[in-house]
């Protein structure tokens, strides 16, 4: 992006370009850095969805063979969930904790370097799998043994997957610390916790969540890795390993890595909303608790993905999976409640929030409908969860990723993006993604199961299966509207300003982009909303602020 | 208790009843370990750091009037080192962190020494070789 | 023409909201737990639409009353309220609470051991494919993705599915039953099943097993119980 050419380097006197962002430690390139590497991920796993797609359109086999759908479903998966999502949502806390906390960058700048060639290296070896005899791995991203061990996935894309996110995943870690030492340590004067804007309080639980779940999935790759590589019997039932325990450690892990996808993203939601609503949020301390609920509860979700191995406590999990859907019931209620009564404005940025809401609130349904464990021996391994799951981690998630993205692009560049591309892309969106991923909860609960690259004729799934692709076309076109509205921005597009949208928060109080050390001046921190008390005093300047 | 050690008792506190709970209800080693690993990890490695990290705080940083936990006790180090500043901060331009190769050869180092692992240890030798050179540079560079 | 809107039936309305959720519904169950299944996924669904319905239409009257047009005046500064915050934390809590215990009872339906196993079926599931071995007959069924297996099932008696695997997990999926459970290595798991409805219905591998996941296919026949003896009498032991 555009940041390069207006940063005037002063302490700094990079070679060249290349040089400049190989060695930066500034957390706002570095945060660029992590944008743009993983907006590159999300399109090259968005075109294995499309080619998956097209493959499933009709019956018989067109496109693929069984290999290559194998290695492209499971590439698709590992890539959107490691290497594009949470990423993302680092790159954004990467910029954007040290702007809204009044900081001049993160505590460890040189780790946070550290954690962001740790992750894009991790992804290549991971990538690299595709360039090997054999293929990229092939065993599904939730990689259960026995399949992913050597006897049945003997190919060097298992070991290269399992180095390439051990490798990532120790980069998540370290980045987790930086984060919360961060947001600990580097607060501005005035800004309590409790005077954090939510993204902060959610990347904060993020972090923890992470710094938590991580390590465990680096433990199980390790075991995976001396299976496949050392003669390791962790995973193997024959030899006094267990099938089960992979399971226990990868959902461990991965549960907690959903809400990892999901809550920075409700952080995004609830900064935007507000700004565009007029008013401030509505229930700021229930949603901090309700963020540390959602934290809380996540560790002691992961089985509801075991329910059908019998081996698992199903009532304990089907409990915890439903409550942990309260909290986020709360959410819903407090931005419906803060857009009561406000001032909206439909700008793209707050369109998208609306596409996030209605999105995540069907995902958020099903996803109890899952958690009920007699439901979930019928829709288990169907598509009936692949629809769920797009509905929270595309319908939430992505959708919340592009909010994030018209929301702060003036702020990142400098410059506006065009309003008129942005609708379209949003309402192409929207059509698209209902009409891939509804189809899918029909197909599932018919009997479609997940992960297979044909169907017979005789079993009726052509129809919808068919409509599901043509909505992924259309995302795909989307995509590319959206493209062009970045192309064209980053050129011509009407400069932004410290402040376009009337912001609340201390990223509004400095430049677009903002100096290398953030903030020539801050306004004093004495709510959650520090610019709208000084746009407020400066309108009347004899009022103070009640914030 | 400080905020920011309250937050991590609560999710100690929490995955510590839900481990009983669970040890209870399922009988299930695996699991009842990976809960109580977090409580675990908050007691023996989180909760000190917390603590430690917090005494500096108590110099009072926080002087616009807030309630609760103070801010940021390494706020030093974008120039707050003046307990007494005015309600309107003026920010020097502090001299940030280097600029730095030494985070990319550290993970370029990370990536010769899994090769290793893949391909034939004879990649640990670079991978080893620059991974010293990596943090010795890192840890010299930390004080200039 | 008098005051049409008055005349709109409620018959009609229903129809539509039944329409709108047709596409969500699961198909008939062929068997007892099935049928449980299929009534608590009824219950949910219902419970779902109404959840749905309140949300979007506090969504959209938000977004309809409150959009920003010429003249509105600047909002009220309003910083929340616990107690809306406490019943909207409490409603969802009761709701979650009364799934929970739904969940639970049909769980045990589902689980629920029968008075008398009538037939016992080992079920292998293996790299690509499935071995039906019927309990004290020494009938054996095996299947590859060239030959689906057939699985002849007597209706009406209870069958107690015992499922194992000896190289990577699958799962014994036959969808209209609405229960499926995986065949794991190492471990032995069972399955209850009583057909209700004759009839052929396609059975699949729910667990991704590698290469042939896909084609790892079989078919179920659920006949009278007089045509499964004699099927089974026509059977050669292995």
């Amino acid at each position: 992006m555009a940041t390069a050419d207006t940063l005037a380097p002063t302490t700094r006197r990079p070679n060249s370009r290349i040089v400049e962002w190989a060695t930066t430690t500034d957390h706002k390139k570095i945060g660029v850095l992590y944008l743009v590497s993983s907006v590159a991920f999300f399109f090259v796993a968005g075109a294995m969805a499309l080619l998956m797609r097209a493959e499933l359109a009709v019956s018989g086999q067109q496109v693929l063979d069984d290999s290559t759908y194998n290695q492209l479903f499971t590439m698709h998966g590992t890539v959107m969930m490691f290497f594009f999502v949470v990423p993302f949502a680092i790159g954004l806390a990467n910029y954007f904790v040290p702007l809204h906390i009044g900081a001049a960058d993160v505590v460890f700048p040189r780790l946070n370097a550290l954690t962001y060639w740790l992750y894009v290296l991790g992804a290549a070896t991971v990538f690299a799998g595709f360039l090997t005899s054999d293929g990229a791995a092939a065993f599904g991203w939730t990689a259960y043994p026995p399949l992913s061990r050597e006897t049945y996935s003997p190919g060097l894309g298992g070991d290269l997957w399992i180095v390439g996110l051990a490798s990532s995943g120790i980069g998540t870690t370290l980045g987790a610390v930086n984060l919360i030492a961060t947001i600990f340590g580097m607060r501005a004067p005035g800004m309590t916790m409790f005077r954090m804007p939510i993204f902060c309080w959610n990347i904060l639980v993020t972090s923890a969540l992470l710094l938590f779940a991580f390590p465990v999935l680096t433990a199980a790759l390790a075991a995976l890795f001396v299976d496949r590589n050392f003669g390791g019997h962790f995973f193997a039932p024959g030899s006094g390993g267990s099938a089960i325990l992979w399971q226990h450690l990868f959902w461990f892990l991965g549960h907690p890595e959903v809400y990892i996808a999901i809550l920075p993203f409700f952080g995004v939601v609830t900064e935007i909303i507000p700004v565009f609503s007029g008013k401030p949020l509505f229930g700021y301390r229930g949603f901090v608790l309700a963020t540390l609920l959602i934290g809380s509860y996540s560790f002691s979700v992961w089985a509801h993905h075991m329910f059908t191995t019998g081996a698992v406590s199903n009532p304990f999990f089907a409990a915890t999976s439903m409550l942990i859907a309260v909290p986020t019931g709360i959410k819903f209620f407090n931005w419906i409640g803060t857009m009561w009564g406000g001032r909206l404005r439909f700008r793209t940025p707050m369109l998208f929030c609306m596409g996030f809401m209605l999105m995540f609130l069907i995902g958020g349904i099903t996803g109890i409908f899952l958690a009920s464990p007699p439901i979930d021996f019928a829709a288990h391994d169907t598509y009936y969860v692949v629809g769920h799951m797009h509905y929270v981690l595309f319908g939430g998630s992505v959708f919340a990723v592009f909010a994030s993205i018209y929301y702060w692009f003036p702020k990142l560049s400098g410059r506006m993006m065009s309003e008129g591309l942005g609708k379209v892309h949003f309402w192409l969106m929207l059509a698209g993604m209902n009409l891939t991923f509804f189809p899918m909860h029909q197909l599932g609960l018919r009997g479609m199961q997940r992960r297979i690259p044909d169907y017979a004729p005789s079993t009726g799934f052509g129809d919808l299966n068919l409509l599901s692709t043509i909505g992924s076309g259309v995302l795909a076109l989307s995509l590319l509207v959206f493209a062009a509205n970045m192309w064209r921005s980053l050129r011509r597009g009407a400069p932004a300003g410290d402040d376009p949208w009337k912001g609340y928060t201390l990223e509004w109080a400095t430049g677009s982009p903002p100096p290398p050390h953030n903030f020539h001046r801050l306004p004093p921190v004495r709510s959650e909303r520090p610019v709208f008390d000084e746009r407020v005093r400066a309108a009347a300047p004899r009022e103070s602020s009640d914030g | 208790m400080a905020e920011e050690l309250r937050f991590f008792v609560r999710i100690g506190l929490f995955c510590g009843g839900a481990a009983a709970v669970y040890a209870l209800v399922s009988h299930d080693v695996v699991g009842t370990i990976l809960l109580g690993f977090v409580p675990a990890a908050i007691a023996l490695f989180v909760a000190p750091a917390a603590r430690r990290l917090h005494e500096p705080a108590r110099r009072d940083t926080d002087r616009v009037g807030a309630k609760g936990a103070p801010g940021g006790f390494l706020g030093r180090f974008v120039g707050f080192s003046e307990p007494d500043q005015p309600a309107t901060l003026e920010i020097e331009e502090e001299p940030l962190a280097h600029s730095s190769m030494w985070p990319l050869a550290g993970a370029v180092a990370g990536l010769l020494v899994s090769a290793g692992l893949l391909f034939g240890a004879w990649f640990w030798a670079p991978g080893a070789a620059l991974g010293a050179v990596a943090a010795w540079r890192w840890l010299h560079q930390l004080d200039g | 023409m008098l005051r049409p809107r008055r005349t709109l039936p409620t018959p009609l309305l229903l129809g539509v909201a039944a329409g709108c959720l047709l596409p969500a519904c699961a198909p008939d169950a062929v068997d007892v737990q099935g049928g449980a299944v299929g009534e608590l996924y009824t219950t949910f669904l219902l419970v779902a639409a109404g959840v749905f319905a309140t949300v979007v239409g506090l969504l959209a009257w938000s977004v309809i009353r409150y959009r920003d047009r010429p003249g509105r005046e600047e909002p009220r500064q309003h910083h929340g309220n616990v107690k809306l915050e406490a019943v909207w934390f409490v409603i969802p809590q009761a709701l979650v609470v009364g799934l929970f215990l739904l969940s639970l009872s049909t769980l045990e339906e589902v689980d629920r051991a029968p008075a008398a196993a009538d037939l016992g079926v080992r079920v292998q599931g293996f790299q690509w494919g499935w071995r039906f071995s019927y309990d004290g007959t020494g009938v054996e069924v095996t299947g590859t993705p060239e030959r689906p297996p057939v699985l002849v099932l007597p209706v009406g008696r209870n069958v107690t599915f015992e499922l194992i695997s000896n190289d990577v997990i699958h799962s014994f999926y036959v969808p209209r039953f609405l229960v499926k459970r995986d065949t794991i290595p190492g471990k032995v798991n069972e399955l209850r099943v009583t057909v209700e409805e004759p009839g052929t219905y396609r059975g699949a591998c729910a667990e991704f097993c590698g290469l042939l996941h896909a084609r790892m296919d079989f078919t179920v026949r659920a006949v009278e119980p007089d045509r499964f003896e004699t099927w089974l009498d026509e059977q050669e032991v292995s």
